[in-house]
């Protein structure tokens, strides 16, 4: 197992004064300092390459896995996001217009394998949380992901883990109820819990009313190896199965709503658009690509398995190849569609698999395309920004309100909720306007008056003699950057079509 | 609205890049008067590219980052009036994966930007000028251009 010493580095005077500088400007404490104040000292465990987040270099923390099967933490993937249109990929700025639920097998992997890592983030996150008021979804408790049966009846935020007051105010930034006891034990018990849900492990119900630590690892038929100063556990082939087969993921993909199957589980059983088998929610615009992250990890660690799974898999498809081939292209004209995707193959896909087209955003405000609410994402399906009607809850009290597009309105889904509202079925919706392009601009200029510190800059602007002067007074004066950067969003369409470059 | 995680990834770069970075560059955040480091901003070097005109410059560049960053690109600049196609008058570099509307990615580091700044040096694109000097030497004038190119690397020697 290659390892990231993480915390080997020799701590020279320069930085000691790094991380002084760091707690002066209210950022998350750095880790290393967290740790010493901790009443149990317990080195943190050096994660795996593959599960830093390439946004914040950290361990991932809530991993979000986007239809490119690139994957980062759900506040990287949500503050990377654009508002205005379509987003881009953090890794490989692939287009996307859906923000992907938590990806629920990953998170508990990591808790498993990485208890104080993952501890330590959740702290710092929900510290982040509690400063800036919007909450990631909680679900260290929630029976998520098993009773395939019932999920129906489910409400539609069943994914809301209930914030009570108590939590809310404890005291380090984390939202767990029963975390008094031990850290590890809320883990392990969070591990129980969910073999648990997958019913891999029949009987843990017992474990979980009692909550001893002892039961719920006994349970969870851990493999535990001891490493130097922690416990360090290993990830088992219960922890990573396959939604549909129920065997090892093989060439894993994870759909919109955080589920995560085998594609060729996704290929065989799709007719038309892949639908979740768990929480029965669409997955918009194709077959995700596999999320090599996991798969190199599935490679590595059960490489027997894996290559048993691969032969199987070589087998089937022997028989199947042309089927499968015909699948691909279908898959290829998805994607390549993207771009100019026509009405006709929107309606085709159906509207909550609907590729949008980047010309949606900009038709609206030229007033001939459907409404697009720039900046509201809905909290059912992820779209954002919402294109088409958008539903307001009326009783959600949160600040971010609770958004929904129309067809997740229409039909609603158990898999719901971004930032952890109290939404509940019962609530009532309005109809919201689109916010006017124009304040929205407003909006974000004020809001990101300081970032706008660049002129004409950001645009491949060949007139020299213009941009040279523009250039010069960024360099020069600070304050007049709003402005400049207002104007030069005018200014560079021109400045590009100029052929007077000589 | 940025969870200010700015400041955490650039402590992590560092730390990454203390631990290893490509032979001859230099990136170290700033030590401010009173001595406290500001991860903000970072003074590197960048060296000119062994076998090319740019051979034996060690380009003093800063690197400006913003509360935003990773999900908003750095502000890279070399000195004032720094010769290249592609570099604004003020020193301004203008490049695809520095531009969030074109090229950049949060998952782009530090290094990676060196060293994409590295190739720059010597493979200007003349599609996308920053400045007329360098740029009109470079498309009409070879040999002055290469003489001008050595001049500069000569103007920015090793710092050791």
């Amino acid at each position: 197992m290659e390892n990231k010493d993480n915390n080997k580095i020799p701590s020279t005077e320069e930085s000691k004064m790094q991380r002084r500088c760091d707690n002066n400007k209210k950022t998350p404490s750095p880790k290393h300092l967290l740790l010493i104040e901790e009443d149990n000292v317990r080195e943190e465990e050096d994660f795996l390459d593959e599960f830093q987040c390439s946004v914040c270099l950290d361990l991932l923390y809530k991993p979000v896995v986007l239809a490119c099967g690139h994957l980062s933490c759900f506040w990287c993937v949500f503050h990377s996001m654009n508002m205005l249109q379509e987003s881009r990929c953090p890794i490989c700025r692939h287009l996307f217009n859906h923000f992907p639920s938590v990806c629920h097998l990953l998170h508990f992997l990591l808790i498993k394998m990485y208890p104080i890592a993952y501890k330590r983030r959740e702290r710092e996150v929900g510290e982040e949380e509690k400063k800036i008021g919007h909450f990631s979804p909680q679900f260290v408790h929630h029976p998520f992901g098993s009773h395939s049966g019932e999920e129906m009846d489910f409400p539609s935020n069943s994914l809301h883990f209930p914030i009570n007051p108590q939590n809310k105010l404890c005291s380090n930034g984390c939202f767990s109820e029963e975390k008094e006891p031990s850290s590890s034990g809320n883990f392990a018990k969070a591990i129980a819990h969910r073999e648990d849900n997958m019913k891999i492990v029949p009987s843990t119900l017992s474990s979980r009313s009692e909550g001893t630590t002892n039961a719920a690892i006994e349970n969870c038929n851990l493999i535990r190896t001891e490493s130097g100063h922690g416990i360090k556990t290993q990830a088992s082939v219960a922890d990573l199965l396959c939604a549909e087969c129920k065997k090892l993921l093989f060439r894993p993909v994870v759909l919109n709503c955080g589920h995560v199957y085998c594609e060729s589980c996704i290929i065989s059983s799709m007719q038309g658009i892949p639908r979740c088998q768990i929480c029965r929610s669409l997955h918009p615009n194709g077959i995700p690509s596999v999320c090599l992250v996991l798969e190199k990890f599935l490679e590595e660690h059960f490489s027997e398995i894996y290559a048993e799974r691969r032969q199987v898999f070589a087998k089937q498809t022997d028989c199947q190849i042309l089927l499968h081939k015909s699948v691909n292209q279908e898959r290829k004209g998805v994607i390549e569609a993207k771009p100019c995707s026509s009405s006709a193959h929107t309606q085709q896909l159906g509207t909550q698999s609907s590729s949008v087209s980047a010309t949606v955003y900009s038709s609206w405000i030229f007033g001939n395309g459907p409404e697009v609410h720039f900046g509201v994402g809905c909290d059912s399906c992820g779209m954002i920004p919402i294109i088409g009607k958008r539903y307001k809850c009326k009783d959600c009290s949160e600040e971010i309100g609770f958004d929904v597009c129309e067809s997740c309105h229409n039909n609603p889904s158990e898999v719901s909720g971004r930032f952890n509202q109290q939404h509940k079925p019962e609530h009532n919706f309005e109809i919201a306007q689109p916010q006017c392009f124009g304040e929205f601009i407003q909006m974000l200029n004020l809001d990101h008056s300081d970032d706008s510190d660049d002129d004409g800059n950001d645009f491949p602007a060949p007139v020299l003699s213009d941009d040279a002067l523009q250039d010069g007074e960024d360099s020069s004066n600070d304050l007049s950057d709003v402005s400049t950067s207002v104007l030069s969003v005018d200014v560079a369409p021109d400045q590009k079509d100029d052929p007077n470059v000589s | 609205m940025s969870g200010g995680i700015a400041r955490g990834r650039l402590a992590e770069e560092r730390k990454s890049w203390r631990k290893n970075h490509p032979h001859g560059f230099v990136a170290k955040p700033e030590t401010q008067p009173d001595g406290t480091v500001n991860l903000m901003a970072w003074h590197c070097t960048i060296p000119g590219k062994l076998g090319t005109d740019w051979e034996g410059g060690y380009f003093p560049l800063t690197l400006n980052f913003s509360e935003d960053y990773p999900s908003k690109p750095p502000k890279c600049k070399f000195p004032q009036g720094f010769f290249h196609p592609n570099v604004y008058p003020s020193g301004t570099v203008c490049l695809s994966i520095l531009n969030e509307d074109s090229g950049w990615r949060p998952a782009i580091t530090v290094k990676q930007i060196l060293v994409g700044i590295q190739d720059l040096l010597d493979q200007p694109n003349p599609a996308d000028p920053a400045q007329t000097e360098g740029y009109h030497l470079f498309i009409q004038d070879a040999a002055e251009y290469k003489k001008r190119v050595r001049q500069q690397a000569k103007q920015y020697p090793p710092l050791v």
